[in-house]
């Protein structure tokens, strides 16, 4: 009878420098690799608790950073203030600096539970809209890349698994740790003129042609074709996660008795590896840490909507910057940090009800 | 479960599949039903900037004036070559002295819901404009030499003039004022402030659909009773878009105006049969470095800043940052090109003269110090205010004034902040843009810029020569060509010397466009309304054609 | 697997060896200063300047080589900080007892969970950015995750006995810390700050393409951003030698500490050796 390490435990071996997939499901650093199951009571918990300090960190770093940012615009007499009245007035109306702090932060969290994120210096319009526009860019930048990611991950972990130790293994390694120190902006760039300028093939900006006369379909392929380039360069990060989970799963697989059956019974190499193995490997751990955003995705979705003109909330970000519009630059953090977060609750709640151990 | 090789099979379809839709929908096709020989009434698209909402008393900038020019009309009003066409009017005379005008009305001229266009509208327009104070970014605000305008029959209009003007027929006259209903704006106050939609009445070819403030995106359609006739362009679309020119690549759009480009970038444009690249009139874009005489000390003295003009060498900008696409800026404010343009000093690039100048005036280092001190023991370091984006060119102005013992720390401002900081006189150097020094205006430019009690965002900061403003109002009212000629070129040569402004470099502009779907685009001769130096003139949107005002047939 | 190590060491040690010798050597070896305008604009590279010039006629190559020391002094000051105070938090986290570690576990696992850049982006909005704010705002950002792992280790070193021992000896906690948490730490202390570095160097790298970095300063990301910045840079050739080399310098600095970093993982943490 062979004890298998847990897949769990193995994988948190391969994640020893890479941080970021720590919070996965499962993926637990605690003493011991036994790995520890989170109740949903935990999860939950750790969620709020995530939720009410990304929103009190929201609150309090433009009141409370060396400089005055705010006080800046708003003063009548320093020399960066807002030039349009009313706009000024607004931002004074909203930031409320001169009444008691408790009172502001209760202003604050009723402001935000109403949907107003304030009104954006740049563009003198509700920062809630311009979200609402951008917002379903980056989320299907995201799950385009995402899904990417995952499935080539997996078709390479598997192959790589199935050869572990030849060649193709360790050039599959290779490959994926030198994919990782690629900068993204770097990758995207060279992407862009290459596959973009030079060869045609993509567009060089947007999401979507400004041309009004489209069907719906060839609406979704203009889409697609936008899409296409971010996407794909967004998603390289994050293959080797997945190639690296996938791999160690399967090979924890390939000493199975069922496996050795398998061959003694002379079942074919392919239909052992994809069949049976493949399908064992994709446990709930796996499928699920596909579902588990890495923090690390709002990272390269700011890169590669900046390198690809791509009108995401990553680039509403980086684009408040010059014009110190503070509350499009809070509400954009804000945002994404929510986003990402309550994506990791989701995964983290269906595999707490999925968790074989659980099961049995 | 996916099998590798079926996995592998799909991806390269699909990539081919992206790849062949993605070569289909490179360009524009011409729209539906192009037939071989049948031209159909295109939609243009192009790129947008939120310029303001386009009502005569709301715009912002040239820009703007071109949306808003769309909707309301003039009097006149110029094409392609040049020559001011009668446009609402339908002919004029003028009295010998140039201090009155009759100017007849068309037969038959509506506006967009239905009411004639009449001579009291065209009075009721100058007087409005009068009453109303506004931005001096809405930049047609009526001479103040024209007193009276007075209707003097449905469709007469008389113009009474308190001196004679020689630019009457263009910019801030009857070529570019936009004329608008009296029954509609009668009742408001606040011309400026007033920004609803069902404001937007006019007699021009084009009808606003939409407008979003913020991105910039504007959407016309045509006014299908124009009193021209049916536009030949049906719709026009200004979309936001980052790079114009990638978007003309893609398709996305049908004309890109760049500036400030080296060669290289518009090879590949000019190697492309399906498009064209335009030439913008040199001298029509300009940036310039600007002392706030106010603020005194070394900056109000003139050596000084004699000093910094021979100290950057405005050529080699010109080399460096645009390859050559552009000329050295011209201390008297008028490019080369331009028929006004007299020779003046053009401060070399000589560093030594440069010290040597700082040097007499007093301006010395002390010790092992780099930068110089006034007499009063103050160093010579100032601000240098800018606009976003900054461009290298900045960092060439601070280096060469640094090799001279001048500090200069650039503070970058996002441009609604920048304009207004210069206009309150906050700065205490800048650099600043402007455009349209090639128009018929160029004359009337040099008022705008270097008359005292002038005030724009390209105004000399604290300057005051009383001979130049004598010069400058004088102009204005000089009908007779070589006199006004020699009274430009006497201002030219002062403003030179005096240097409250020195000009760096005059970019050189273009602009790229797929002749497929439209193929009537130009430069009009002398800037549209004799001041905006761009490409969009309605002109060409409403009859099809560079010049004249018979309309292109579509069958 | 195994048989990947040694190389792995061998060319990322390589490679950093080369970054740092860059940047120590810079001022000698580059042609120019880094920052005169050694020639015309965008010029190609040639026997003048290897790399070329810059929108504004710097030499590239010597800029390349300089960018070496921007890089290390804020990707390894960054690191650096992180490390030391992630072996404080983790360390002490670990020793104090079980109430303070499940509450520092707690806190960490929050900031692991704020996503960075944006985080960043907003913070150096508001503060500026100064390359002393850059090191202080990224070692904040990337420590988290090593004193989760530090914390971890030293709990090993805990329950391996020798404190309980030692305490029954009469030794002090910073003898134990010296004697014993130390030693037992400091390979994976070693391990885990070669493969920061790597992630802190990309990380400021990313901001610096975003314009979030000291503008006197010559670095490679920002010279990717000024790059980007020139209108229509894609359609001329310039874009070769203004994007490629310096992307091509971050990435090769990075690859240098992650091969480091990952060929020294069995050497320094033996549970490595099992499974894979």
């Amino acid at each position: 009878m062979l004890t298998r390490p847990h897949p769990r435990d193995t994988a948190q071996e391969t994640f020893a420098f890479d941080d970021d997939v720590r919070g996965a499901p499962g993926v637990d650093v605690d003493a011991g690799g036994a790995g520890r199951r989170r109740p949903l009571r935990a999860i939950a918990i750790s969620y709020l608790v995530t939720v009410f300090v990304l929103v009190t960190l929201n609150f309090l770093l433009p009141r409370a950073l060396p400089g005055d940012p705010i006080l800046s615009l708003i003063d009548p007499a320093a020399p960066t203030r807002v030039p349009i009245e009313e706009l000024r007035q607004e931002l004074e109306a909203f930031y409320g600096l001169d009444r008691p702090l408790l009172v502001q932060y209760v202003d604050y969290l009723g402001d935000l539970a109403r949907g107003d994120l304030g009104v954006s210096i740049r563009y003198n319009r509700p920062v809630a809209e311009l979200i609402g526009e951008r917002l379903p860019w980056t989320l299907l930048l995201i799950v385009a890349a995402m899904g990417f990611a995952t499935i080539v991950g997996w078709v390479a972990g598997v192959h790589s698994a199935w050869r572990r130790g030849r060649p193709v293994d360790m050039g599959l390694l290779t490959v994926f740790l030198t994919l990782r120190s690629f900068p993204t902006f770097f990758l995207g760039s060279i992407a862009l003129f290459v596959l973009g300028v030079q060869l045609d093939l993509f567009p060089l900006a947007g999401a979507r042609s400004t041309s009004e006369l489209m069907g719906p379909l060839a609406r979704a392929v203009d889409i697609a074709h936008h899409l296409a380039l971010p996407a794909l360069i967004m998603a390289l990060p994050f293959v080797g996660g997945h190639y690296h989970l996938m791999r160690a799963s399967i090979v924890t697989e390939l000493g199975a008795d069922y496996l050795v059956a398998g061959r003694a019974k002379g079942l074919g190499e392919r239909r052992l590896k994809y069949g049976y193995a493949a399908r064992n490997a994709l446990l709930p751990v796996v499928t699920l840490t596909a579902l588990h955003l890495s923090a690390a995705v709002t990272t390269e979705a700011i890169v590669v909507e900046t390198v690809f003109g791509y009108p995401g909330l990553g680039r509403l970000l980086v684009d408040a910057v010059p014009f110190r519009d503070y509350p499009t630059l809070q509400a954009s953090f804000l945002i994404l940090a929510f986003v990402v977060v309550t994506a990791n609750l989701l995964a983290d709640l269906l595999y707490a009800a999925l968790d074989p151990r659980t099961r049995r | 479960m996916i099998h590798r090789r079926e996995f592998l099979v799909m991806s390269l379809k699909l990539t081919a599949g992206a790849a062949l839709l993605g070569s289909c929908d490179r360009r524009n096709e011409p729209e539906s039903g192009a037939r071989q020989g049948q031209v159909t009434r295109p939609t243009l698209r192009l790129a947008g900037e939120d310029v303001g909402f386009p009502s005569p008393f709301a715009y912002r900038r040239g820009p703007g004036y071109i949306k808003a020019s769309y909707i309301y009309d003039t009097l006149m009003w110029k094409d392609a070559s040049g020559e001011v066409l009668p446009w609402l009017a339908a002919g004029y005379e003028q009295s010998n002295d140039g201090r009155s005008y009759t100017f007849e009305l068309r037969n038959g001229v509506s506006w967009h819901d239905g009411e004639p266009v009449t001579a009291e509208d065209v009075a009721f327009t100058f007087d409005y404009f009068r009453a109303q104070t506004m931005s001096p970014e809405v930049i047609v605000q009526p001479f103040a030499e024209i007193e009276e305008v007075v209707a003097a029959g449905e469709r007469t209009v008389e113009f009474r003039l308190s001196a004679p003007l020689a630019d009457f027929f263009g910019y801030r006259g009857v070529g570019s004022v936009p004329i608008v209903p009296k029954h509609v704006w009668a009742d408001i106050d606040n011309a400026a402030a007033e920004q609803d939609a069902a404001v937007l009445v006019g007699s021009g070819p084009y009808r606003l659909e939409s407008y979003s403030p913020g991105e910039g995106a504007y959407v016309y359609s045509a006014n299908d009773d124009f009193f021209l006739g049916t536009p030949f362009v049906e719709r026009l679309e200004f979309a936001p878009i980052a790079e114009p020119i990638a978007g003309l690549q893609a398709g996305d759009i049908d004309a890109a105006s760049v500036a400030a480009v080296r060669p290289e970038v518009l090879a590949p444009f000019r190697d492309n049969p399906d498009l064209e690249v335009l030439d913008q009139p040199g001298g029509n874009i300009g940036s310039g470095l600007f002392w706030n005489l106010a603020k005194g000390g070394a900056l109000a003295d003139v050596r000084f800043r004699q000093a910094c003009a021979h100290a950057i060498d405005r050529e080699d900008m010109v080399e460096r940052m645009l390859g050559g696409n552009g000329m050295p800026g011209n201390p008297g404010w008028i490019p080369s090109t331009n028929p006004f343009y007299v020779e003046v000093e053009q401060y070399a690039f000589d560093r030594e003269a440069a010290e040597t100048l700082l040097d007499d005036a007093g301006y010395e280092r002390t010790g092992n110090e780099e930068v110089r001190r006034d007499p009063d023991g103050e160093p010579l370091s100032f601000s240098l205010l800018v606009a976003e984006p900054v461009t290298p060119m900045v960092d060439l102005v601070v280096r060469a004034l640094g090799e001279i013992g001048v500090e200069l720390s650039p503070r970058a401002l996002d441009v609604p902040t920048f304009n207004q900081r210069v206009i309150a006189g906050e700065s205490e150097m800048s650099i600043i843009s402007f455009g349209g020094m090639n128009t018929d205006h160029a004359a009337g430019y040099l008022h705008q810029v270097y008359f005292s009690e002038t005030q724009t965002t390209q105004h000399a900061q604290g300057y005051k020569n009383p001979e130049v403003d004598r010069l400058v109002v004088a102009q204005q009212h000089e009908l007779d060509e070589s006199a006004r000629m020699e009274l430009v070129a006497r201002a030219q040569r002062l403003i030179a010397d005096d240097l409250p402004i020195l000009p760096l470099v005059y970019p050189d502009g273009f602009t790229v466009f797929d002749k497929r779907n439209f193929d009537a685009w130009y430069y009009t001769e002398g800037g549209v309304a004799s001041t905006v130096p761009l490409i969009e003139n309605k002109h060409a949107f409403v009859t099809g054609e560079m010049t004249g005002l018979e309309i292109r047939s579509t069958d | 697997m195994s048989a990947l190590r040694s190389p792995l060491v061998v060319v990322g040690g390589a490679v950093v060896v080369a970054v740092a010798a860059a940047a120590v050597f810079a001022p000698v070896v580059a042609p120019y200063d880094p920052t005169a305008l050694s020639g015309g604009a965008l010029e190609p590279p040639s026997a003048d300047h290897l790399l070329g010039t810059d929108v504004i006629g710097q030499d590239v190559f010597s800029r390349i080589l300089w960018g070496a020391r921007s890089s290390l002094l804020v990707g390894g000051g960054a690191a650096g900080l992180a490390i030391v105070v992630a072996i404080l938090v983790g360390v002490l986290s670990a020793l104090a007892g079980r109430r303070v570690d499940v509450v520092v576990m707690r806190i960490l696992d929050v900031a692991l969970a704020l996503p960075r850049l944006p985080l960043l982006v907003l913070v150096g909005a508001l503060v500026g950015p100064s390359r002393i704010a850059l090191i202080l705002l990224i070692a904040f950002v990337f420590f988290p995750g090593p004193a989760r792992i530090f914390r971890s280790q030293a709990l090993n070193v805990r329950t391996r006995g020798f404190i309980e021992a030692s305490q029954g000896f009469g030794g002090g906690s910073l003898y134990l810390l010296r004697r014993h948490v130390v030693p037992a730490m400091g390979p994976i202390v070693i391990e885990v700050f070669v493969a920061l570095i790597g992630r802190t160097i990309l990380f400021a790298a990313t901001l610096a393409f975003l314009g979030l970095a000291d503008p006197t300063e010559v670095s490679w990301g920002l010279m990717l951003n000024q790059a980007l910045l020139e209108t229509g840079l894609y359609f001329t050739p310039a874009w070769t030698w203004l994007v490629l080399p310096a992307g091509f310098a971050i990435t090769l600095v990075v690859l240098g500490f992650t091969f480091l970093g990952v060929g020294l993982e069995p050497l320094l943490n033996p549970r490595w050796k099992r499974g894979l």
